[in-house]
């Protein structure tokens, strides 16, 4: 005990921390970056989706795949954060790295990808993917601030402000980048201005009335089957 | 009446007797001929080489075969099993090609030229259908005996391929340098890959070369059977220096190129361990470092992925008479002219390709990127750390320097050393970075958090990159190991075209030809002979869907 007591403290003194280091630590197809982080009560309550750790997995853009992980999405600040069963912190990993990350919702499996949104400061952006096609439907998960009248929340604290999970909605095109969209025929159809009436036919031979997740990914998929998507 | 039935009845016994052995013999037969299309198949581009010469080679890989990654070993071995030389190549589909450089020292004698796949090496005896190629010491005044393989079922005997390949020659008679143009014609065929070769025959290694079929095992216990992706695996063993037990400390590894690369493994307790490095061209310079307790001193030993032949070979000794022993001799002195005039083409040892597999440091982006450059001359780092590194302690307190970097995150400083680097090297004494001057540095990284790789943790990161890139600081350390590793080999193609300086100088090149044939209809080739005179030999070889090899060849008089 005293050596690896010795030891531990040898190791700090290297600039390196390396106990509870074990074979499975040995990862051969390469290794996870990022940064340790300790969550605070107001992070643990609000920000994190789902509510407990769930199971999943993550694919860096170098094709390196990391399965069996415990995962949480931080919604407030849009990063990744899992924990690390040998060493047992959290962190969250390295963005810029993330090509995908999936994990279990309950029944529900969601891939969330990483995108490039092309605003002044090129922002990196986890959004879940309903449809992946020509055009593919992608949701912005992000903690909306609302203020309030002053409250005392579950812990006691009093609060001026109020936490919600929302989406916002976006559909992708590898040509066009990210373009905000609202779950309604009406947008639909001013998405693709030059095939509106084929559009407005073919919605209505399918009697696909677009006004959810749902229906606009069954929408997208018809106007793909149809070329109409151009 | 009873006579004539048992008579009817020990016929139709001796029948079935009969037709079993019949059928077993034919499923035996059928066995053998398919089996090569679940093996590597190694082609050489001659039977014999002078040592000091390239050896070039082209592997088939089956289909099945490709689930065990895409990178190909390929070893010459000799006659009593020790490895000569090994390469690891990228196979390309069904195809993997390169060469091997025969060490100028090596012993006059038969040779064997094996591949096989680094996650094949759980199969039990992995079999391979390799080559036999004889080698001639440059230095040996006489050949008079050379050993031969006796165990005849070990060699492979192609089948021949005649009715349905066609080497076609626009010419019947040959002189020295003269072009000799043709086709080979392979017409409707079952063929999954064809090699056409071309060189002067040297009768004694053209008749006891050939292919072979061979057995081989993991001698190496330890290397996990890993399917090499676009990379190599290197492995080796820790052990305690003073008393030579396996030690399982913490090895990290450097690798320096024009971006370093880091990684580490947690060894077990036999101290074996593995790095994967991935998409490493040419010969890598690692850095090994077991991080170490106090004075306690290492040993590290890499262990050479090959593999063995599951049993010996057994050979025998015949006589060189001595119209072989002159071409041999002929043969050693056209190669040592060869390269002289022709010089070595094959890259430089230094060589050395490694792009960072995450596009960014192993520490992630640094939070400040300073280039003293840019500042006044400072005489040390107690200098350049106060005046340059923002949220950097440097502590000078009874002789002992310590570092402390501020934790962005907490707003306080982490309580251990952060993260030490120099030129990408972990570094574990303040003291290296003591007596750097601003000069002698071209910029310095500071991560203010704390960062994980893998499940090591940093308490902040100090990477200072020095203008000269040698790392001599390194020299003499203790437990800092410091060895040259060949990677995956860069692609080259052999040449066997003739000197650009025309016939002003001899031109003694034994080969020609060494190419797959493509097209499964008329495939054209051409190439010019040199001043060596003898029998010209054109073969192809063939594998058929079923794995079977065939040969075919044809033999022109050089005049």
């Amino acid at each position: 005990m005293g050596v690896l007591l010795a030891f531990v403290v040898q190791a700090q003194e290297m600039g390196i921390d390396t106990y509870e280091l074990n074979s499975e630590s040995n990862n051969l197809q390469g290794k996870m970056l990022g940064e340790v982080i300790t969550l605070d009560a107001e992070v643990n309550t609000y920000f994190l989706y789902p509510d407990d750790w769930v199971p999943g997995s993550l694919k860096f853009t170098n094709g390196n795949v990391f399965e069996d992980l415990r995962i949480r999405y931080q919604a407030f600040t849009d990063e990744l954060i899992t924990y690390n069963k040998n060493g047992r912190f959290l962190y969250q990993i390295e963005k810029e790295l993330v090509e995908s990350f999936t994990f279990q919702d309950g029944s529900q499996s969601r891939k969330f990808v990483r995108l490039t949104k092309n605003n002044n400061q090129q922002t990196n952006m986890y959004l879940e993917e309903l449809y992946k096609g020509t055009v593919s439907l992608m949701v912005n998960w992000y903690i909306y601030e609302q203020s309030v009248s002053p409250y005392k929340d579950k812990n006691g604290i009093t609060r001026a402000v109020e936490y919600h999970l929302r989406k916002d909605y976006y559909l992708y095109t590898e040509q066009d980048g990210l373009t905000k969209i609202r779950l309604s025929r009406a947008a639909l159809l001013s998405r693709f201005p030059e095939n509106q009436r084929q559009i407005r036919k073919l919605l209505r031979q399918n009697k696909l009335h677009v006004n959810n997740e749902f229906t606009m990914v069954n929408a997208l998929r018809l106007l793909a089957e149809n070329n109409l998507t151009e | 009446m009873v006579g004539a039935s048992l008579n009817k009845e020990l016929m139709s016994r001796a029948f079935k007797i009969l037709f079993l052995v019949v059928m077993v013999c034919a499923g035996l037969k059928s066995m053998a001929q398919t089996t090569a299309n679940r093996e590597l198949v190694v082609f050489t581009d001659r039977d014999f080489c002078i040592s000091g010469d390239t050896l070039w080679l082209k592997a088939y890989v089956p289909k099945e075969l490709q689930r065990y990654g895409n990178i190909v070993h390929l070893q010459l071995e000799s006659q009593t099993g020790n490895l000569i030389a090994s390469r690891a190549v990228n196979c390309n589909n069904t195809q993997a090609e390169g060469f091997i450089a025969v060490p100028d020292s090596l012993q006059t004698g038969l040779y064997f030229v094996h591949a096989f796949f680094n996650a094949q090496r759980n199969n039990g005896v992995l079999k391979c259908t390799g080559r036999s190629v004889y080698v001639y010491n440059r230095f040996e005044e006489a050949i008079e005996r050379l050993p031969v393989v006796e165990d005849k079922a070990a060699v492979v005997t192609p089948e021949s391929a005649d009715n349905q390949i066609d080497i076609d020659l626009e010419d019947k008679n040959y002189r020295r340098r003269d072009e000799v143009k043709g086709s080979i014609n392979t017409g409707d065929n079952e063929f999954v890959y064809m090699v056409a070769s071309a060189r002067i025959i040297e009768p004694f290694s053209n008749k006891n070369s050939g292919f072979m079929r061979f057995g081989m095992k993991d001698r190496n216990t330890g290397i996990p059977p890993f399917p090499e992706e676009d990379g190599v695996l290197i492995s080796g063993s820790l052990s305690n220096r003073e008393t030579g037990d396996a030690a399982n400390n913490l090895v990290l590894l450097t690798v320096t190129g024009n971006e370093t690369y880091f990684d580490y493994y947690y060894p077990d307790s036999t101290g074996l361990f593995h790095f994967f490095l991935p998409d490493a061209r040419g010969n890598a310079n690692l850095i090994l470092q077991p991080l170490a307790v106090g004075d306690k001193q290492f040993d590290i030993k890499l262990t050479p992925n090959f593999m063995s032949a599951a049993e010996q070979l057994k050979f025998d000794s015949t006589f060189v008479n001595p119209k072989q022993a002159e071409i041999i001799e002929n043969s050693i002195k056209g190669t040592f002219f060869n390269k002289l005039f022709r010089g070595v083409s094959i890259r430089s040892k230094d060589d050395f390709e490694m792009p960072n597999p995450y596009g960014m440091p192993f520490y992630g982006q640094p939070d400040n990127h300073i280039v003293p450059e840019l500042f006044i001359d400072l005489p040390n780092f107690k200098e350049i750390s106060r005046e340059l590194l923002i949220g950097f302690q440097y502590r000078d307190r009874n002789d002992e320097v310590t570092f402390r970097m501020l934790d962005y995150g907490q707003d306080r400083f982490f309580d251990t050393e952060p993260l030490r680097l120099i030129n990408g090297i972990p570094v574990f004494k303040n003291s290296f970075f003591q007596d750097l001057q601003s000069t002698d540095i071209a910029s310095i990284d500071l991560v203010k958090s704390e960062r994980i790789f893998g499940d090591l943790r940093f308490k902040g990161v100090l990477m200072v990159s020095l203008n000269d890139k040698s790392n001599s600081w390194l020299a003499q350390q203790p437990n800092v190991f410091q060895l040259k590793v060949p990677c995956i080999e860069f692609p080259k193609q052999a040449n066997y075209s003739p000197n650009a300086e025309g016939r002003t100088q001899p031109d003694t090149r034994w080969q020609f030809l060494n190419e797959v044939v493509d097209s499964n209809e008329k495939w054209p080739f051409s190439f010019q002979l040199s001043d060596v005179k003898g029998d010209l030999e054109i073969k192809v070889e063939a594998i058929s869907k079923s794995g079977k090899l065939y040969r075919t060849s044809k033999i022109i008089s050089v005049q």
